[in-house]
């Protein structure tokens, strides 16, 4: 299993510092990738003002540990990070952070992929987006599923 | 029996905790059954396949017996990332 820190995180945080300090940990490595997912107002007259993202404390975080467990099954990761947040979470705001670290860079983009395909549908998390006129709860799309389905293969986050 | 929600159920619930309900529900199904009666605006996302049961923090089958010891929570469909 490569070193590995996973967590939930219920107040912003700084993810070019989270960047930084990830890629300084493991001097070893060829390769570093990386993803940042924020929260995107979209277009139009009634924009998305923020996420609320529900989540079970010990479930949660559990599901997310999976995800990682299938990555470093699968690639010869040196390292991975994944910071999910939790609560609301404004527009600009980073909403989770993934990062694998590898000797050559194929297994961590690669990992990276896999890892948030696998988040959108499979980790205990509820996404409610809140704009100034309406609140709606927000399930995986079916480009979600085929995302997921590409890897072919199953993680039991539950 | 104490059973928590989660995402739109909450919401449709307008209370995260529903801490009296009885405890003679037998089952997990049966327990699915009682809040579709007495929250209707929850019934149709209570008979979604995707709705699941949560004991102890694990999923749990419909079937599963149930007592007030148990951690119960239901939860709606997940979206991450």
């Amino acid at each position: 299993m490569s070193d590995r820190c996973v967590r939930l995180a219920d107040t912003p945080f700084d993810v070019d510092a989270a960047a930084a300090a990830f890629r300084q940990s493991v001097p070893s490595a060829g390769a570093v990738a990386s993803f940042i997912g924020q929260v995107s107002p979209e277009s139009g007259d009634n924009p998305v003002e923020a996420l609320f993202l529900d989540h079970m404390p010990e479930a949660s975080l559990a599901s997310i540990e999976k995800i990682a467990s299938a990555a470093e099954a699968r690639w010869p990761l040196l390292k991975l990070m994944i910071i999910h947040r939790v609560g609301r979470v404004e527009t600009g705001q980073p909403i989770v952070f993934v990062a694998c670290a590898s000797r050559h860079r194929r297994e961590s983009f690669e990992a990276v992929e896999f890892v948030m395909d696998f988040l959108k549908s499979d980790v205990l998390l509820w996404k409610k987006e809140i704009r100034a006129t309406s609140q709606t709860w927000i399930e995986p799309k079916t480009q979600d599923f085929a995302d997921k389905q590409r890897w072919e293969t199953e993680i039991c986050t539950e | 029996m104490q059973v928590n929600l989660f995402g739109i159920l909450a919401d449709l619930a307008g209370q995260r905790c529903l801490p009296e309900t009885p405890d003679e529900l037998a089952t997990g199904q049966a327990l699915r059954e009682y809040l579709a009666r007495q929250y209707p605006q929850m019934a149709e996302q209570l008979s979604r396949p995707s709705t699941r049961l949560v004991l102890n923090q694990e999923i749990a089958d419909w079937q599963m017996p149930l007592t007030p010891a148990l951690d119960i929570a239901i939860i709606p469909m997940v979206s991450g990332g």
